[in-house]
């Protein structure tokens, strides 16, 4: 792949009191990514798929133990922005994640689903006692 | 997150003013708790201020719900913005809660009809 036009790097104690930061540093970077002739949602898509993967996060590296820290990368390329979220908690099967049991209306289990609505590829990956969620949005208009 | 809140004839309305995610979820089922416990279990959330929702946010939402159903009460949306509005179709939250475009209108229903349940 090219080089980033910009990238940035932030990690943060697994505490919900970072989302925040997390979300809007995720604003900044999108809208400075974004073109003007880009659809407006873009930024709020990023920002909740931001939100949903840092919460995400937390939750699971909660398990590893107090020290663990969650790290959010983003990397702007032509067309592409590539967001990841790395962090050191028990991971999952990306695979066996079911849908959403809309019909019973659950209070949670809709992170990932909303992730996938709303970024354009999306990927999780293991290796070395890290787990790395992958998030991708395409910066250029259809044709 | 700042909750306000206000008793109007049978309703009680819980004004949300700023973001509804995770690290505030716990705010808004505390605020619905103590609610309850005064018996005010017509509740209307109020989310005109609301500008940011995600799904922990919004499954604090389902919570309460389940929990003034059971004490046979309901909670009613009132005027989501467009971008909240989006998100709670995404996870079909629609299908239960009522939802109206304002304050007004869903402390009118609570005079004009029964409460729903979830469950």
């Amino acid at each position: 792949m090219s080089t980033p036009w910009f990238e940035l790097t932030l990690e943060f104690q697994r505490k919900l009191d970072y989302l925040r930061l997390a979300t809007a540093v995720s604003r900044l970077v999108s809208e400075a990514a974004a073109r003007e002739d880009l659809p407006g949602s873009l930024v709020d898509d990023v920002e909740l798929a931001v939100s949903e993967a840092c919460t995400n996060a937390i939750k699971h590296s909660a398990r590893a133990g107090g020290t663990a820290r969650v790290v959010l990368r983003f990397r702007v390329y032509e067309g592409e922005l590539v967001i990841e979220v790395s962090d050191r908690g028990e991971g999952f099967d990306i695979e066996k994640v079911p849908l959403p049991e809309f019909d019973r209306h659950p209070e949670g289990g809709y992170g990932l689903y909303i992730i996938r609505t709303v970024m354009d590829e999306v990927r999780y990956t293991a290796a070395a006692g890290v787990n790395t969620l992958t998030m991708k949005k395409r910066l250029k208009r259809p044709r | 997150m700042e909750i306000l809140d206000e008793i109007v004839g049978k309703a009680t309305v819980l004004k949300l003013n700023g973001r509804l995610d995770s690290a505030s979820a716990g705010s808004l089922k505390d605020k619905v708790k103590d609610c309850a416990k005064k018996g005010r279990i017509h509740l209307v959330i109020d989310m005109a201020g609301v500008d940011f929702v995600d799904s922990s946010g919004l499954g604090s939402l389902v919570a309460c719900l389940r929990s003034v159903n059971k004490l046979g009460g309901d909670i009613r949306i009132a005027a989501p913005q467009s971008r909240v509005r989006a998100v709670f179709e995404l996870i079909r939250l629609h299908h239960i809660f009522e939802v109206f475009d304002s304050a007004g209108t869903a402390v009118s229903s609570f005079r004009d009809a029964g409460t729903g349940t979830v469950s």
